[in-house]
């Protein structure tokens, strides 16, 4: 179109020249054949847009990454005459279309009406717009078109995708031995009562129970034992919504698919993101810590080696086996934590998203420290954590 | 439906171009003009011509749509039309109407076989079945639409060059039909998802069309090419805005350094000054004028010692006088050569980046007028326009109303003095008195409205006494100065002479633009002189000029102080005066002649004296007898008007030298317009041609399957025309049924079926089938409707 708009403003300044030269009514029907085209095409890009009745709908405004939803939108012209084209502009930058309509021209004679009908899903966790974003009209001669943005815009709720991990291979022993001692209780400090219709079979303390000749209850006293802790980054590190959002969605992605395979292998997990935390020792839990994961918000001030710092002085990261960190960046001062809970015989794994080459930290890793790459493009599915 | 809308809609455009276009070589629109039609065009076509055309075209795109009874109606109307037409006529009547054509087109028309109306009817009538069935086969052949689309602008571009002048409707019919085509092509190569059929898609576009056709009809269209007044007009405002700011913000205080040269609204004489380089006017000149220009800007009558004021307070208009004096004066000297003295002609004098209200006019200047692009002509012969400028006279200055700026212009009328010729010195020095007859004989030679009474021989009067009264006062001057002025002028005896003997005294100073400070106990005439003349001996042209006048007043001869621009001039055409071009000089009254202006600036005396030859200068010795029998004719006859025919000698003159129209004289209409249609047709036809041969070869190229599915899809047609159409999901069996029920001559649609369901192979016995089936719905058609018959037997081609 612009070349053919260039065309145009050429034959235009042509056809000054001409009036500037001849008179007579070929050089200034010549003039207004093209001053006109413009005005006449306004005149029908309006009409075009009055009558043209668009509607689009999904099936559900609150999604998970990932997640195949059906989408259509209907276009009608309401008007007595006829409407060259109509196309659409899209919000498709965060959305995987099984058929795209991006290219679809429509051209709708008085009455006439199309439906368009696919399956969407939402590549990244976030809040952001979807479907028609702009209604194109465009005239007889392809010359100018007009944008209207469409009354009513979809917004969705995306929340991050679980993937269900087969395994998490950096600390692969360790959690088979957590996954062990999941179900242990402390047996000689174990608080006992009578047995009351309607306990858990498998609450029952039948040691207790022998020794008295009554069925006793052990009823859990003080916290569960804490195995894993895991920190979340969550800085803000970019304005641009298609730097922010993919790095933001793969750093949630890691979060809730290892708090999900924790809580599947029933391993209480403390969660930790900004001065908020979570104590995931249940499906209950989790499902509660997973609607909270699409409010949680990544800002600018926040500093994940710091809070790692504080972490660590406060002894709450001690009372962890395994200490699992999701970054974007790193640095000496995470190094140096990693390498001091390292110490205190921990497991510590920093997972870091970024897509660029994080091998200069490689020297850092040992026995009790793995520091393990993720891109925002990264398949958890297929390549495990 | 659809098909034969967009059918009307463009043949009928087709129509109203070829009507607009030559309608009138053929007689249309010479007869039954309305009203209405006139005031909209200019062009004779009426009204109920358009709608005569409509109907017809209305007709044929319908016919086949009306109910048979109605079409026997409308046939019947039309025969006995004709019938009572050719009744009417009679038998001669008849012959001589073929006759009218027979001339026509021999191009030998006598008088008496005018067009009438019968023949405009019978002529929209053959034009309007013309186009209409060019437009079918445009609509069948995008490549003939496109090439007489082609072929309408290659017309309208020689139309420009030719200046044929076409009508504003055929422009506008030209411009449609090309637009339309351009548009078609664009919708024929565009891929969209579309509901309905492509072919008539256009129909529900079409109300925007006829939007931008109404437009373009209305649109204004000038036979002048366009000025851009308003983008001049503008600029003007910009420029001028520009310039008030700017002098806005000058200041006042002049520091004691370098100032510029250039007129200011104070006769100071400065101390140093410098000449810049600002565009300040504009001069145009349509011939060469023999010497240079000297444009008034402001005159002064009094000086204090350090600058000149003005304290006349006549509002007379002084310069008129003072031009229709010295006219007067010459005409009563030498009535024959009277260009020996006094050259008439006019220039332009336009603004550049100036913003002032004075008018600047060259000495002897009689009329003030707007230039010939700006003049209003009159709407019918004799009626009177008034093409003057308005300016007030002021203290013996001529100003506009208003301050002006860049884009002003107006004409003067003046006449050049042939300064520093022998004739004119005795010319200057002879005595002339007036009489009231001969005062209104030369007002009346002079101003365009032959006015005898725009000024009386009291005016004139008043007008010397005035400049006795304001220019005439005598300094008062010191011993000294008194002692070199009778030294300088102690021989001469008429005042030509002592104003000579002043004005080379005072060449024999030093000229010079750096002065240092002027000094500040100067406060009288006598004291400048005095520092003028012993002390310092040397300044630029304003001192020099206040100079001169002081001693040419002391010795009684009224003179002035003038500041103007002075401007070399060297042929015609456009000359920019800058602001290092501003001038001072002196004027003096010689009573009976005018103001004679002198140049008493070293330098610039070149400038000033540049004379022209005489008719006496001219004249060998042997020719003096002829000059002599001249003169005696010559005296015989009355005073003339001022002759309009330029010569050698640039003895030009004024508005009245009419320029020939030298635009292209463009040969007959009729040669034009069938010349133009022979392109059209030419094109068409090698249109037609081509198309023709290279769907023959396609048509070779094709397999049997594809012959033989060309040839099913045609039949399909063929039984849609004959009343029997393939309905959406009907299979051919079914069809089948429908036209052995319809009691149609049976055709075979078996084999179609076995191809298209049954995978039959397909051979040539199968296309033969196909043929004779085509050929026995032919025959149908034959007989049920003919016109469809032979268009479906020329285009149906496997």
């Amino acid at each position: 179109m612009k070349r053919r708009k260039l065309i145009f403003g050429a034959i235009w300044l042509l056809s000054l020249v001409v009036i500037s030269f001849f008179g007579g009514a070929v050089s200034y029907g010549f003039f207004f054949a093209m001053t006109l085209l413009p005005i006449t095409s306004l005149i029908y890009l309006l009409y075009a847009h009055l009558v043209l009745k668009v509607q689009q709908s999904l099936d559900a405004l609150e999604l998970v990454g990932g997640q195949e939803v059906p989408y259509s939108y209907r276009i009608k012209n309401e008007g007595r005459l006829g409407i060259t084209s109509v196309r659409f502009e899209m919000y498709d930058e965060y959305v995987d279309w099984r058929e795209s309509p991006k290219r679809e021209e429509y051209e709708l004679m008085p009455e006439d009406e199309f439906v368009f009908t696919t399956m969407l899903s939402c590549k990244y966790r976030g809040e952001y717009e979807l479907g028609i974003r702009k209604i194109v009209a465009t005239d007889l001669l392809r010359l100018f078109c007009k944008e209207k943005t469409i009354g009513r815009i979809l917004r969705v709720k995306v929340r991050p995708k679980i993937v269900n991990l087969n395994e998490i291979k950096a600390i692969s022993e360790i959690i088979t031995l957590q996954s062990e001692n999941a179900a242990e209780k402390t047996e000689p400090d174990a608080v006992v009562r009578d047995y009351v219709r309607g306990d858990s079979i498998k609450k029952v303390h039948w040691k207790a129970s022998a020794k008295t000749g009554e069925l006793k209850t052990r009823t859990d006293i003080g916290e569960v034992k804490k195995g894993i802790s895991i920190l979340l980054d969550i800085t803000s590190y970019s304005k641009e919504r298609a730097v922010y959002l993919p790095l933001e969605n793969k750093m949630l992605e890691v979060l809730v698919s290892l708090g999900y395979y924790f809580t599947t292998r029933h391993m209480p997990v403390s969660v930790f993101f900004g001065k908020e935390n979570s104590l995931i020792s249940s499906l209950q839990d989790f499902e509660n810590f997973y609607n909270k994961t699409e409010e949680i918000g990544f800002l600018p001030q926040e500093s994940f080696s710091v809070r790692l710092q504080e972490l660590f002085e406060s002894g709450i990261l001690s009372e962890s086996k395994v200490f699992l960190g999701i970054c974007h960046e790193l640095n000496e001062s995470i190094i140096g934590v990693a390498e001091q809970l390292a110490s205190m015989e921990m497991q510590v794994v920093l997972y870091v998203v970024t897509d660029e080459d994080i091998s200069q930290y490689s020297v850092y890793e040992s026995a009790n420290i793995k520091i393990i790459g993720l891109t925002t493009k990264t398949d958890l599915q297929q390549e495990g954590l | 439906m659809e098909k034969r809308i967009s059918r009307l809609w463009n043949s009928f455009l087709l129509t109203l171009l070829c009507l607009y276009w030559f309608g009138n070589a053929l007689g249309i629109g010479t007869h039954s003009k309305t009203e209405f039609y006139n005031k909209y065009s200019k062009a004779g076509m009426d009204v109920t011509d358009w709608l005569f055309a409509l109907f017809l075209l209305i007709l044929f795109a319908f016919f086949t749509k009306f109910e048979k009874r109605i079409r026997y109606v409308l046939l019947g109307v039309l025969a006995a039309v004709i019938v009572l037409a050719v009744g009417n006529a009679g038998k001669e009547g008849i012959i001589e109407f073929g006759q009218t054509y027979y001339y026509g087109m021999i191009g030998k028309r006598p008088e008496m076989f005018a067009w009438s109306a019968w023949h405009e009817r019978v002529q929209i009538f053959l034009v309007t079945t013309g186009c209409y069935f060019v437009w079918l086969l445009m609509e069948k052949v995008l490549i003939i639409r496109s090439a007489s689309a082609v072929a309408l602008l290659i017309a309208a571009v020689w139309d420009l060059y030719a200046g044929t002048s076409f009508r504003h409707m055929t422009a506008v019919c030209i411009f449609m039909f090309v637009i339309m085509t351009v548009m078609e092509w664009v919708q024929k190569r565009w891929h969209k998802t579309r509901s309905g059929k492509k072919k008539c898609h256009m129909v529900w576009f079409m109300p925007f069309m006829l939007v931008y056709f109404v437009l373009m009809t209305l649109m204004p269209m000038s036979d002048k090419p366009f000025d851009w007044q308003f983008a001049k007009n503008i600029y003007q405002k910009f420029v001028n805005m520009y310039l008030y700011l700017e002098k806005m913000f000058e200041t006042d205080s002049e520091p004691e350094e370098l100032f510029s040269a250039g007129i200011s609204d104070a006769g100071k004489l400065l101390g140093n000054i410098s000449k810049e380089k600002e565009e300040v006017l504009y001069v145009k000149m349509e011939y060469k004028i023999p010497s240079n220009l000297y444009l008034i800007g402001s005159v002064y009558d009094s000086f204090d010692g350090k600058q000149w004021t003005v304290n006349n307070e006549s509002n007379e208009n002084d310069r008129v006088l003072d031009a229709m004096e010295s006219l007067c004066a010459s005409r009563l000297y030498d009535d024959v050569n009277i260009s020996d003295y006094l050259l008439m002609t006019s220039i332009e004098i336009g603004f550049e980046y100036t913003l002032t209200d004075m008018v600047y006019t060259p000495l002897k200047t009689w009329i003030v007028e707007k230039t010939d692009k700006d003049k209003i002509e009159p709407d019918y012969l004799f009626q009177k326009v008034d093409n003057t400028i308005p300016y007030v006279i002021k203290n013996g200055n001529m100003f506009f109303e208003e301050e002006k700026g860049y884009g002003t212009r107006y004409q003067v009328y003046f006449a050049q003095m042939n300064l520093n010729h022998p004739k004119f010195d005795e010319f200057i020095s002879s005595e002339f008195t007036y009489d009231e007859q001969t005062w209104k004989k030369m007002q009346k030679m002079y101003f365009a409205d032959n006015s005898e009474t725009r000024f009386s021989l009291e005016d004139l009067n008043k007008h010397r006494e005035n400049i006795y009264k304001v220019y005439g006062k005598a300094p008062e001057l010191s011993p000294k100065v008194q002692t070199y002025l009778e030294k300088i002028t102690g021989e001469a005896e008429t005042d030509i002479e002592k104003l000579r003997a002043i004005e080379n005294a005072l060449n024999d100073l030093e000229y010079t633009l750096l002065l240092g400070d002027y000094p500040k106990s100067i406060d009288s005439e006598s004291e400048f002189l005095e520092y003028f003349l012993f002390e310092n001996q040397k300044g630029y042209c304003s001192y020099f000029a206040t100079a001169f006048v002081m001693l040419a007043r002391a010795e009684g001869i009224p003179t002035r102080y003038v500041e103007g621009y002075c401007l070399p001039v060297n042929g015609a055409g456009k000359k920019t005066i800058y602001s290092g071009m501003a001038h001072g000089w002196p004027e003096a009254y010689i009573e009976g002649i005018g103001w004679i202006p002198f140049e008493p600036t070293p330098g610039y005396g070149g400038m000033r004296y540049t004379s022209w030859e005489t008719q006496d200068d001219r004249w060998d010795e042997e020719d003096e007898e002829r000059k002599e029998e001249l003169i005696e004719e010559t005296k015989e006859e009355p005073m003339e008007e001022p002759e309009n025919v330029p010569d050698d000698s640039a003895d030009v003159l004024t508005n009245d030298a009419a320029k020939e129209d030298t635009g292209i004289k463009p040969e007959s209409e009729a040669f034009k317009t069938v010349l133009v249609a022979g392109i059209i047709i030419v094109v068409t036809t090698a249109g037609i041609l081509i198309t023709t041969i290279l769907n023959k070869k396609k048509r070779d190229k094709r397999s049997i399957a594809e012959k033989i599915s060309i040839a099913m899809r045609q039949n399909l047609q063929l039984l849609h025309y004959l009343g029997v159409s393939h309905k959406d999901n009907e299979t051919l069996t079914e069809l089948k049924g429908r036209i052995q029920a319809d009691k149609l001559e049976l055709v075979s649609l078996t084999p179609y079926e076995e191809i298209l369901y049954g995978n039959k192979e397909v051979n040539e016995g199968i296309l033969q089938i196909a043929l004779e089936d085509r050929r026995k719905l032919l025959q149908l058609l034959k007989k049920q409707r003919w016109i469809v018959y032979l268009y479906c037997k020329n285009t149906m081609k496997v």
